[in-house]
Formats: C-alpha cells, sequence, structure tokens
C-alpha cells in the first residue's frame, strides 16, 4: 500500500469520496427523472402511434434531445457551464457538477423511458381508452403502472451511467471517487490508488444494480414463478 | 338503440387508401345481441371500434340513443363509453393489477371507485363471473378463459347498456368458447345489457346471437334474424360460412331432387328420416347432415336427396311441412 493511499485513508478522503459519489449520482439521477420522465412520457403520447398524438412537439422534442445525446459529455459539460453557474450561482463545485449532471443524463432518461412506455401493450391502452380514460388517466393508471418493472431496470441503468458521468466530473472539478483517481492516482503515479477507487465504484454500481433488480423483479406481477407468490399459493 | 348510417372508414397512409368499410347501415335494437361475421380482414374489428369511436368514422354517423357520437365534444364522448363496454380477443387486462383492481380500474376512470358501492360491486361482478376467489390474483395466474371472465366483468363494471365483444372468444378452446358465450347470454339476459358481437365463426352466432350481420369485404351483404339468415343464406359469403361443405355437396348434379332441410330450434318428435323412408316409403339418402342439439333442440342443415317425381316430392314436402321443418329445393 503506498503512502497516499494510506493518507487517503487515515484522512477519510477516501469516505468524503465514497459518499460525494453516492451523493452526486442519486441527486443528479433524481433530477434527470424529474425532467426526463415527463419528456419521455410527452414523447410516447405525443407519437404518431401514442395516445394523444402531435407531429410537431414530438418532432421537435426528439430532435432536442438527441442533441443532447450526442454531444459527447465532457464538452456538453464544458458547454453547459454558463447554465450551471445561472442555476446555482457558479460553474464549480458538487452544486455546479450536479447540474450538468442532470443536463446531460435528462436526454438519455427521457429516451429510456420512452422505451419502457412503448413496451406496453397497446391493447391495454385501447382497452382503457375503451372504458373512457382521458389521456392523463392513461398516462398515471395505465402507461408509468404498467410499465413499472421495465422503468425500474432503466433507472438503474439511467444510475450507473450518471455514476460514470460523475467519475468523468472529477476531471474538471467535481469531487468524489473520480476526483481522487485523478488527482491522488493518475497524476501522482498511485496506481493503487486507482484501483482502490474503481474497486469502490464496481461496489457502488453493483449496490444498485440489486436493490434496483430486486424491486423491479419483486414489484412485477407478471412473473407467476416468483417465490412470494409460490409462498402464498401454497397457503391458499 | 345503437345507429350507424352510411358508415365508412378510411385508412391513409404514404402506401395509399384503405377503405376498411364502406356504406355501413345497421341498427342495433336494446336487449339484442347482435352477431356480426365475416372473414378475416372483412372489416369487423374496424366496424365495431367505429361504434365506441375508437377509430373515427371518415364519413357517417354513430347514434346511440340519439346522440350523434362524431358530433359530440371529447368530454361527452369519455362520458358516453362509460355506458358501453368492451371486450377483446386478448384480453387486455392490466397486468399489473390484481382481479379485483382490474374490475375495479373503470369505476377509478369513473372517478366513483371510493364508495362502498363499488366495492360491493366488484364483489358481486366477480361472482356473477365465478371468479370471487381468484379476486387477489394477478392476470398471470389465470388461465384464458378466466382472464376473458375478468374482462367481461370489468367491462360491466360501469353498469354499461351495451357490451362490445371483438373476437371474445377466438383465443379460447371451444369448451371455454362455450362458457364464455353462456356468460355473455346469462349477462344479456339478466341484466339487459345489448351484446354486439364480432366473430368469425358461424358456432358463435349460431349459439347466442338473435341478430346477424354479415360482413364481406368492408360491406354488409346480409343482414337480419339468425333463424331467418341461418335457415336461407343468400350472399356467396354466408352460404361459405354457415354451411361450407353444403356447396360441395349439392355441387354434383344428379337428376334427383335435392332438398336441404332446416333445424332451427323447433322440435321433431319423430326419428325424421326412418320416417320418411317407412312411413312414407321414399327412398332417402343423405348427402350432408350438420345437426346440433343446443338445449335439447336441433339447429343445422341436412341435404337429402331422392328419386326425381312429383309425388314423392309432393309426398316428402307435405310431410316437412306438418312436421315444421323448413326446407328449401336445392339445385
Ligand atoms: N390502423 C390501420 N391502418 C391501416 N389499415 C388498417 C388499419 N386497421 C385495419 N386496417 C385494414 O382494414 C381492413 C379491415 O381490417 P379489420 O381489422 O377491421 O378486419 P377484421 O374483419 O377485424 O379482421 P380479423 O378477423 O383478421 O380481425 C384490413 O384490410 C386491414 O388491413
Ligand atoms: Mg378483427
Amino acid at each position: 500500500m503506498s503512502e497516499v493511499l494510506q493518507q487517503l485513508i487515515e484522512q477519510n478522503i477516501l469516505v468524503k469520496g465514497i459518499w460525494e459519489t453516492t451523493y452526486m449520482t442519486l441527486l443528479s439521477s433524481l433530477f434527470a427523472y424529474v425532467i426526463g420522465l415527463p419528456l419521455g412520457v410527452i414523447l410516447v403520447v405525443t407519437d404518431e402511434n401514442g395516445v394523444k398524438p402531435n407531429k410537431a412537439i414530438n418532432t421537435i422534442l426528439g430532435i432536442v434531445v438527441n442533441v443532447f445525446r450526442s454531444i459527447p459529455f465532457l464538452i456538453l459539460m464544458v458547454a453547459m457551464l454558463p447554465v450551471a453557474k445561472l442555476v446555482v450561482g457558479t460553474s464549480l463545485g458538487n452544486k455546479a457538477m450536479i447540474v450538468m449532471l442532470v443536463i446531460a443524463a435528462a436526454p438519455y432518461v427521457a429516451r429510456m423511458v420512452e422505451s419502457s412506455l412503448k413496451e406496453v401493450d397497446s391493447g391495454v391502452i385501447e382497452a382503457s381508452k375503451s372504458m373512457g380514460s382521458s389521456t392523463m388517466q392513461i398516462i398515471l393508471k395505465v402507461l408509468l403502472p404498467e410499465a413499472k418493472p421495465a422503468l425500474i431496470v432503466g433507472a438503474v441503468i439511467s444510475t450507473v451511467t450518471v455514476l460514470g458521468y460523475s467519475a468523468m466530473a472529477g476531471t474538471i472539478g467535481a469531487g468524489g471517487l473520480g476526483k481522487i483517481a485523478i488527482s491522488f492516482g493518475h497524476q501522482k503515479y498511485k496506481d493503487d490508488v486507482i484501483w482502490v477507487c474503481v474497486i469502490l465504484m464496481v461496489l457502488i454500481v453493483q449496490a444498485v444494480q440489486i436493490v434496483g433488480m430486486t424491486i423491479a423483479k419483486k414489484t412485477d406481477r407478471r412473473l407467476v414463478g416468483s417465490k412470494k407468490q409460490r409462498r402464498q399459493r401454497k397457503n391458499v | 338503440m345503437i345507429e350507424l348510417v352510411n358508415v365508412e372508414k378510411t385508412y391513409s397512409s404514404q402506401k395509399g387508401d384503405t377503405t376498411a368499410i364502406e356504406n355501413i347501415n345497421l341498427s342495433i335494437n336494446d336487449g339484442d345481441i347482435y352477431g356480426i361475421i365475416g372473414l378475416s380482414g372483412a372489416g369487423k374489428s374496424t366496424l365495431v371500434r367505429c361504434i365506441n369511436l375508437l377509430e373515427q368514422p371518415t364519413k357517417g354517423s354513430v347514434i346511440i340513443d340519439g346522440e350523434d357520437l362524431t358530433k359530440v365534444s371529447n368530454k361527452r364522448l369519455l362520458q358516453i363509453r362509460q355506458n358501453i363496454g368492451m371486450v377483446f380477443q386478448h384480453f387486455n387486462l392490466l397486468q399489473q393489477r390484481t382481479v379485483e383492481d382490474n374490475v375495479r380500474f373503470p369505476l377509478e376512470i369513473a372517478k366513483k371507485h371510493k364508495s362502498k358501492e363499488a366495492k360491493d360491486r366488484v364483489a358481486e361482478l366477480l361472482q356473477l363471473v365465478g371468479l370471487s376467489e381468484k379476486a387477489k390474483s394477478y392476470p398471470a395466474e389465470l388461465s384464458g378463459g378466466q382472464k376473458q371472465r375478468v374482462a367481461i366483468a370489468r367491462a360491466l363494471a360501469t353498469s354499461p347498456k351495451y357490451l362490445l365483444c371483438d373476437e371474445a372468444t377466438s383465443a379460447l378452446d371451444p369448451q371455454t368458447t362455450e362458457s364464455i358465450l353462456e356468460l355473455l347470454k346469462k349477462i344479456n339476459q339478466s341484466l339487459g345489457v345489448t351484446v354486439i358481437i364480432i366473430t368469425h365463426e358461424m358456432k358463435v352466432i349460431e349459439k347466442i346471437c338473435t341478430k346477424v350481420a354479415v360482413i364481406d369485404n368492408s360491406h354488409i351483404v346480409e343482414m337480419g334474424n339468425v333463424s331467418d339468415v341461418f335457415a336461407d343464406p343468400k350472399s356467396e359469403i354466408a352460404r361459405q360460412l354457415i354451411i361450407p361443405d353444403l356447396i360441395r355437396a349439392t355441387a354434383e348434379k344428379t337428376g334427383d331432387i335435392k332438398l336441404r332441410l332446416i333445424f332451427n330450434g323447433e322440435e321433431t318428435d319423430k326419428p325424421l328420416i326412418s320416417a320418411l323412408a317407412l312411413d312414407l316409403g321414399v327412398s332417402v339418402n343423405i348427402l350432408y347432415a350438420d345437426t346440433k342439439h343446443y338445449n335439447g333442440k336441433p339447429y343445422g342443415h341436412m341435404v337429402i336427396t331422392f328419386p326425381d317425381s312429383d309425388e314423392a316430392y309432393k309426398k316428402v314436402t307435405t310431410y316437412l311441412t306438418n312436421n315444421h321443418v323448413a326446407f328449401k329445393k336445392e339445385l
């Protein structure tokens, strides 16, 4: 173990790094969903086969999302520094990074939500229309609840992506494990620091995946053979 | 009452226009079990979807109890739809909701789910379709027939006056089909719901419908009381649907007389063929027979043939008339 790594551990820098990475990732993902989820819903609803087709809105929104998605993350970050300043008053530090992560992740989330909602059986939507559902009722009572397992899986993937972004953000001023790996490991040629950071990131990713996938599976009512249901059936 | 007046639906796409239905004029009286039959692609689904405006007709009016649905506001349309239940071939249940929550769903849409009555209504409907003990199950845990029962219960939740069924039994085996048809009949008789059934199977019409419209190639080619259409199908397509083998049976020219006997529930107390042969002394051959018994009454067709003579013809037809068996001479 190198001296640098020892110092990082003793001065609790590593623990702080874990915490920073975790909260930046979770908070950014959360806000990315606050923006991306409605956008994804609008993309599906206004699609030409959607509940309320609207070509203009669908095309414009589609283009905006695609533009943001096709800009490489680092370039987007730099370009969006003024926006961060506008929103949180500074273009430096973790707060500003969260704004950029949200900007980068929201379009990604929108597409993720879109593809999850498109999996909902059109017959079910048709049935709810036949009962007199309004567009809003279809969104809230059919699309989102029926797509819940896919949405949760999508949230896991999005969160992991944001985690990756947050590590990259370490190169331009954000804190967290990414920054530690770069400024202590890479720049001081301490391979063990890099490896520790990598392993910690992998562990965080694993934790997110296990929690998310378990929830997705547990709550998916299409899976007949789940343990809980088998147990319930036995008791009947 | 449901009235379709000159209804037409044309789908436009880059590849060109497809007219799915055209010139549809149809009246469905309250209390009817109205069957709409036709081959695949004839336009049946389009027709039924025009009734609740899931498909906006390109021409014509859809008048339900005096109100033209093509002219009402969107808000009013949503209300009217609560009065028209619909059942689908593939059930279309909400997979993430339990059986009882599926049945409660239309009440939620109508914002009537919080009352005590709503709770009772759900229980009552599950009872009606015989699935009370499955209330807490999820659709994935049910058989096809059970899923369709849930779908029917759901369609009835808001006590609609009309029930549209688009191929409701096409995904089910014959036995399950029977039981679902029985259920639909019960709903019609005990709740007074007017039922509209889309199907490509004659046996569905035969079994429960009172009226039928035959649709072919976007047009209604024949309609009327089931017993009349059944007894004497005029259009080629109706003949094909009703008595597919009959056409083959009667195609051959033999010089003998061919009579098609039509059984539509009138009971015959004597074994008919042996009576013809023994009592009348006419040597009768059976060319084709497709008769079934529902509730102990015979339905179906039989084609008999006997040597051409005025005397035999008179004897046989008199006998048939006296015994209330409808018949038609085939060429
Ligand atoms: N959304 C659509 N866009 C374009 N054409 C359509 C659409 N829906 C139906 N059609 C066409 O309209 C015609 C009638 O279709 P419809 O679904 O009403 O037939 P159907 O009698 O219900 O057939 P099936 O028994 O196979 O369900 C077909 O030629 C079909 O290709
Ligand atoms: Mg169809």
